[in-house]
C-alpha cells in the first residue's frame, strides 16, 4: 500500500509519452509498481552505478516474467523490446540496464531457436551456447532467410528462461570473484600499478593479488569527486603499498608505472570505452610511455552501440558546485553581470586503440575481438529497442520517436 | 558440357543486368549459378559443383570484376553447406534455386538495412566528404535527408573519370545539399570535414577496401586529422583475399583505363597512367556500415568463416 502511495504521489517524474508507454506494457498491478519503483530510482538516480543498476534491473525480470503471463517466445520478446526502450529512456546514462535486458532476450531467443530445430542433444548441454546458432544475420545466412517471428508456443520455455535469469543474477553475484580470478596472471611482485578513481572490480582484483604478489598501488584521486580517496584507503587497509597522487600528476608518475589498471562505467561496440572524467587523460599518458593499460569489467557492462550514434549516453553532467561552491559563484556574479558557467562532466570517452586488454568474467580479450563476444551474447535483432512490433520500413520525419501500436496491447504479457 | 553452355551463361548475366539496372555483379552472378543449376543435369553434389565452376570462368572471361568472385564464393559457399544439411541431392538442389531466386531481391534488401544502420551516424549539422559514386552511399545519404538532418555534403571529383560529377547529380536528384571539389582539395578541406563516407568494390579478409582510386589518399588524410572514414558495403562484397600492398590487388579488381588519347591537353598521352582503384588498409578504417551490421574491420574476416 505504501508503494501504491508514493508512486501516485511522484506520478509527476513520468513525462505523458512515458507513462502511455508504461501503460502499453499491459503488466499486472503489483508488477507495475516494481517497474515504477526501478523507473523512479533510475530517473532520480538513486541507484548509481553500472552494477547496481544491472542487479536491479536483472531482479526486476526474473519478478516480471515469472509472474507474468506468457505463452509464446513473441510475446516475451515485444514486451522486453518496450521496457529496454522506455529504461533506456528515463536514464540514457545507466547503459547496463539495457544490457541485462538484452542478455534476457538472447536467452530467450535461444532457447526458442533450440526447442524449434529440435535439438535435443543441445538441450541437454546448456553449456554449449558458443557452439550454437550464430545470433544475428551472417554471411552463410544470407541466402537462407530465416523470417521467423518467434511466435510458436513452446511448453518449457518460460521454465528455462527463468533458470537462466536466475544463473545470471549469480553470475552478477558471483562477478567480483571471476574477475579476480587471473589476477595472479596479471600482476608480478614489485610492480607499480596505477588505478584510477573507486572501482569495486579493480579493488577486489587487486585484493585477491596481493594475497600472493608483492606489489604497490598508485591512485589517482579523480578529481572532482575524489572517489580514489576511498580506494586509497581501502587498500591500504588490506596492506597494499599504496600512494595518493593528484590527477595533475599522472603523467608524471606514469614513466615509473609498469601497469594501468582501471574499471569503467561501460564498453562500447568498437571496444572504446565510457569511464570516470579523466580517464582518456590517463590512456593517454599510458600510451606515450608504452604502459599497458587493462580494464576489468563485467560482462554486463558491454554495449552494442557506438559513441558517435548514443552521444545521449555519454552526457552525465554532475553538480558543479563539486567545484565551485555557490557562495564563490555569488561572489564572483556581484563583480562580474555575466558570472561565470561550470561544467562537471561525469564521464569521459576512451577510445580503443588506446586500451591493451579487457579482463573479465567471461574471460581475457583484446578490444578487437569485442565484436565476436557481443555477437555470442546478444542477438543482432535487439542490438537497439524497437518501439513497434513490425520491422522498419517508414521514412517519417523523427525515425527515432515513439510510435505506440495501440493493436499489438493483446501480445503484450 | 555441350558447346551452347558458355553463351547461355553470358546471356543469362546480360538480361539479369539488363532486366534491373541496380543490380550488383555479385547478385547476377548468384542468379546465374542458380539458373545454370536450374538446368543442370548432374545427379551428384560433384557434378554440380563441377558446372558451378565451369559456369564462373565464363564469367570471368566476359567481366572482370571483382564481385563477381565474392558472388561466385559466397554461392558455393552456401552449396557446400546446404549438401551437408540435406544429404538428398535433390532436395538440396531444389532448396538452392529456391533460395538462390530470392537472393536477387538481395540487392535492394541489403542496402535499404545499410541506410537504417547508418542513418544513426549522420547527426544534425556534419560536413561528410563521399568520394567516388556509390549506390549505396547515395541511398544512405537520401534517407538520412528524407529524415530531415541537416549536413553537408562534400563530392570529390574522382578523376579520371570525373565519377564525381554524376555523383553531384544524383545527391541534387535526391536533396541532398552538396558540392563539388578537385580531389587535390581534400587536404585543404580535411580540417572542416566531420567525417568520410565512401562505398567499396570490394572488402578484403582483413577489413581493408578495394575502392575507387583516390580512397587511401584521403583515408590517409583523414587519420591524420582524426575524422572518422566509414564504408558502406554490402555483405556479398566480402572477399577472400588478403592484399598487404597496392600490387598486391587481386586481378579481378584492378583495371587501367585510357584517357581520350586524341584531348589536345594532355601532353603525352602514352605516358599516363591510370588506375581505377586502389586498396586502402584497414587501420584507415572506423567502421563497415555492412547489411551483417556494424562492424569493425577485424571483424569481417570472423564474418567470412561464419
Amino acid at each position: 500500500l505504501l508503494f501504491v502511495i508514493l508512486s501516485t504521489f511522484c506520478f509527476s517524474l513520468l513525462e505523458m509519452e512515458e507513462e502511455e508507454y508504461l501503460a502499453a506494457l499491459n503488466l499486472e498491478e503489483k508488477n507495475l509498481i516494481l517497474v515504477r519503483r526501478l523507473l523512479y530510482s533510475l530517473r532520480r538516480r538513486k541507484i548509481r552505478g553500472s552494477y547496481e543498476v544491472a542487479k536491479q534491473t536483472a531482479k526486476l525480470l526474473k519478478e516480471i516474467l515469472d509472474t507474468e503471463e506468457w505463452n509464446t517466445a513473441q510475446q516475451a520478446i515485444n514486451f522486453l523490446h518496450k521496457l529496454g526502450f522506455l529504461l533506456s529512456k528515463i536514464q540514457p546514462v545507466e547503459l547496463s540496464s539495457g544490457n541485462i535486458i538484452r542478455r534476457v532476450l538472447f536467452f530467450i531467443r535461444d532457447w526458442y531457436l533450440k526447442y524449434k530445430s529440435g535439438n535435443f542433444k543441445q538441450l541437454e548441454n546448456r553449456d554449449d551456447r558458443k557452439t550454437g546458432l550464430a545470433s544475428g544475420p551472417t554471411l552463410r545466412r544470407l541466402l537462407t532467410f530465416d523470417d521467423d517471428d518467434f511466435s510458436t508456443p513452446f511448453e518449457d520455455l518460460k521454465a528455462q528462461v527463468i533458470d537462466d535469469i536466475v544463473e545470471l543474477l549469480d553470475e552478477l553475484d558471483g562477478l567480483y570473484h571471476s574477475v579476480s580470478e587471473e589476477a595472479n596472471h596479471h600482476i608480478h611482485s614489485k610492480e607499480i600499478i596505477m588505478t584510477y578513481g573507486r572501482s569495486n572490480t579493480v579493488v577486489e582484483f587487486l585484493k585477491e593479488a596481493a594475497k600472493e604478489r608483492d606489489f604497490s598501488v598508485v591512485v589517482a584521486e579523480c578529481a572532482p569527486s575524489n572517489s580514489g580517496h576511498l580506494t586509497a584507503s581501502n587498500l591500504s587497509q588490506h596492506e597494499i603499498d599504496t600512494t595518493l597522487i593528484p590527477d595533475s600528476a599522472i603523467f608524471a608518475m606514469m614513466a615509473r608505472v609498469n601497469k594501468v589498471i582501471v574499471g569503467t562505467h561501460a564498453v562500447l561496440a568498437d571496444g572504446g570505452l565510457i569511464g570516470s572524467s579523466g580517464l582518456r587523460m590517463l590512456a593517454q599518458a599510458a600510451k606515450y610511455y608504452s604502459v599497458p593499460f587493462v580494464v576489468c569489467a563485467g560482462m554486463y557492462k558491454i554495449c552494442p552501440l557506438y559513441l558517435s550514434t548514443h552521444l545521449d549516453n555519454f552526457l552525465d553532467l554532475n553538480s558543479p558546485s563539486q567545484i565551485l561552491n555557490f557562495e564563490e559563484v555569488d561572489r564572483i556574479t556581484k563583480s562580474n553581470q555575466n558570472g561565470v558557467t561550470v561544467q562537471n562532466p561525469g564521464l569521459d570517452f576512451v577510445p580503443p586503440e588506446l586500451v591493451s586488454l579487457f579482463l573479465t568474467n567471461a574471460g581475457t580479450f583484446s578490444p578487437s575481438y569485442i565484436s565476436r563476444v557481443l555477437s555470442e551474447f546478444y542477438f543482432q535483432e535487439d542490438h537497439s529497442f524497437r518501439t513497434i512490433t513490425h520491422s522498419h520500413s517508414q521514412h517519417t520525419s523523427g525515425v527515432d520517436s515513439i510510435a505506440i501500436d495501440s493493436s499489438d496491447d493483446e501480445s503484450s504479457p | 558440357m555441350s558447346a551452347e553452355e558458355p553463351s547461355f551463361v553470358c546471356q543469362t548475366f546480360t538480361r539479369i543486368m539488363e532486366q534491373n539496372s541496380d543490380t550488383s555483379y555479385a547478385v547476377a552472378t548468384v542468379g546465374v549459378l542458380t539458373e545454370v543449376l536450374k538446368r543442370s543435369q548432374s545427379t551428384t553434389m560433384m557434378g554440380a559443383q563441377g558446372e558451378l565452376r565451369e559456369a564462373y570462368k565464363e564469367l570471368q572471361k566476359l567481366h572482370t570484376n571483382i564481385t563477381i568472385k565474392s558472388g561466385f564464393q559466397l554461392f558455393i559457399l552456401f552449396v557446400t553447406r546446404s549438401f551437408e544439411e540435406n544429404p538428398d541431392f535433390n532436395e538440396c538442389k531444389r532448396v538452392l534455386i529456391e533460395r538462390g531466386e530470392k537472393f536477387m531481391e538481395m540487392t535492394q534488401k541489403a542496402r535499404t538495412r545499410i541506410s537504417h544502420l547508418g542513418n544513426p551516424f549522420i547527426r544534425d549539422n556534419i560536413r561528410i566528404l563521399v568520394h567516388g559514386h556509390s549506390k549505396v552511399v547515395v541511398q544512405l545519404l537520401s534517407y538520412a535527408a528524407a529524415c530531415h538532418k541537416r549536413f553537408h555534403v562534400l563530392v570529390t571529383e574522382s578523376r579520371p573519370d570525373n565519377a564525381g560529377w554524376h555523383m553531384l547529380n544524383t545527391l541534387a536528384k535526391h536533396n541532398v545539399p552538396a558540392e563539388l571539389i578537385t580531389d587535390t582539395a581534400v587536404g585543404f578541406y580535411m580540417e572542416t570535414i566531420d567525417l568520410v563516407l565512401v562505398g567499396a568494390e570490394a572488402v578484403m579478409e582483413n577489413g581493408g577496401i578495394i575502392n575507387k582510386i583516390g580512397t587511401f589518399q584521403i583515408a590517409m588524410a583523414a587519420k591524420e586529422f582524426n575524422k572518422p572514414m566509414y564504408v558502406t558495403a554490402e555483405s556479398y562484397k566480402f572477399v577472400r583475399a588478403y592484399p598487404l600492398n597496392q600490387r598486391d590487388i587481386p586481378s579481378g579488381a584492378q583495371r587501367f583505363v585510357d584517357l581520350n588519347p586524341s584531348s589536345a591537353e594532355i601532353p603525352c598521352p602514352s605516358h599516363f597512367v591510370n588506375p581505377l582503384n586502389d586498396y586502402t588498409p584497414p587501420k584507415f578504417i572506423r567502421l563497415l556500415i555492412t547489411d551483417l551490421g556494424v562492424l569493425t574491420p577485424s571483424v569481417v574476416s570472423d564474418e567470412l568463416i561464419k
